[in-house]
């Protein structure tokens, strides 16, 4: 049934004909020194 | 959207949950909350069905959306919410769309990157095409809604560096050392 409306991350406002969003990813804990079993959180912001 | 990895060995992905807060409660009538997305697509119960890692081990499709209409109950993000939304960092003006969560499973290093999923990107009454995104890194090139799916930013969004136990490097080390060994036994 959702698949059928087709439409991804509707974004309420849109000031120009060609909107850009710049997308990041962050993380609360560095991602250069895991080790095996060492949990990822990984945020995703726009 | 999609997140996939140059290695998805690295990390195995448990979960990716969009983040769907309460923008205006009760509002209308009868009452009902108006939140950020009308549906999402992830990995919580408020999926149908809930989303995991695909057989390659990436997260694949997950997304939030609301259906314009006259009952429309997700009032998506931009400037009309970012007073309302309390996942909105006041010192950038982001909004928080999704958290992922794993576990590190290999040694090794991975780049991870963000893309747009099959349903593209839309804004409100515009056209997919309508869009362009910038993934991570400043210098990456923008990308099209609708003509750029499933396509990776040219730099990473993040880098994930996982090294081995401290066991398997001394097993490593004490390898190298005997090979070492061999060799000049037989020189």
């Amino acid at each position: 049934m959702k698949r059928f409306f087709a439409v991804a991350l509707l974004i309420a406002v849109a000031s120009s004909a060609n909107a850009q969003t710049r997308f990041s990813v962050t993380s609360s804990s560095p991602l250069d020194d895991l080790g095996l079993g060492d949990e990822v959180w990984l945020d995703i912001w726009a | 959207m999609n997140l996939v990895a140059s290695d998805p060995n690295v990390v195995d992905w448990h979960s990716i949950e969009m983040v769907n807060p309460v923008i205006v409660p009760q509002s209308g009538f009868p009452p009902k909350d108006v939140v950020r997305f009308e549906f999402v697509n992830d990995s919580s119960a408020d999926s149908d069905p809930p989303l995991g890692p695909d057989a390659r081990g990436e997260l694949i499709g997950f997304s939030g959306f609301s259906v314009t209409g006259d009952l429309r109950t997700g009032a998506g993000i931009g400037g009309l919410t970012a007073d309302l939304d309390p996942n909105v960092d006041p010192d950038t003006g982001a909004f928080l769309l999704a958290r992922a969560h794993g576990w590190i499973a290999h040694p090794g290093h991975t780049d991870l990157n963000l893309q747009i999923g099959d349903n593209g990107l839309n804004y409100n009454g515009k056209r997919s095409s309508d869009a362009t995104v910038i993934f991570g890194d400043s210098e990456n090139s923008p990308l099209n809604g609708e003509t750029d799916r499933n396509t990776s930013g040219d730099f990473p969004d993040a880098v994930v560096w996982a090294t081995p136990e401290p066991g398997s490097i001394v097993l490593l080390l004490l390898g190298s050392l005997g090979l070492g060994l061999v060799r000049r036994r037989k020189a």
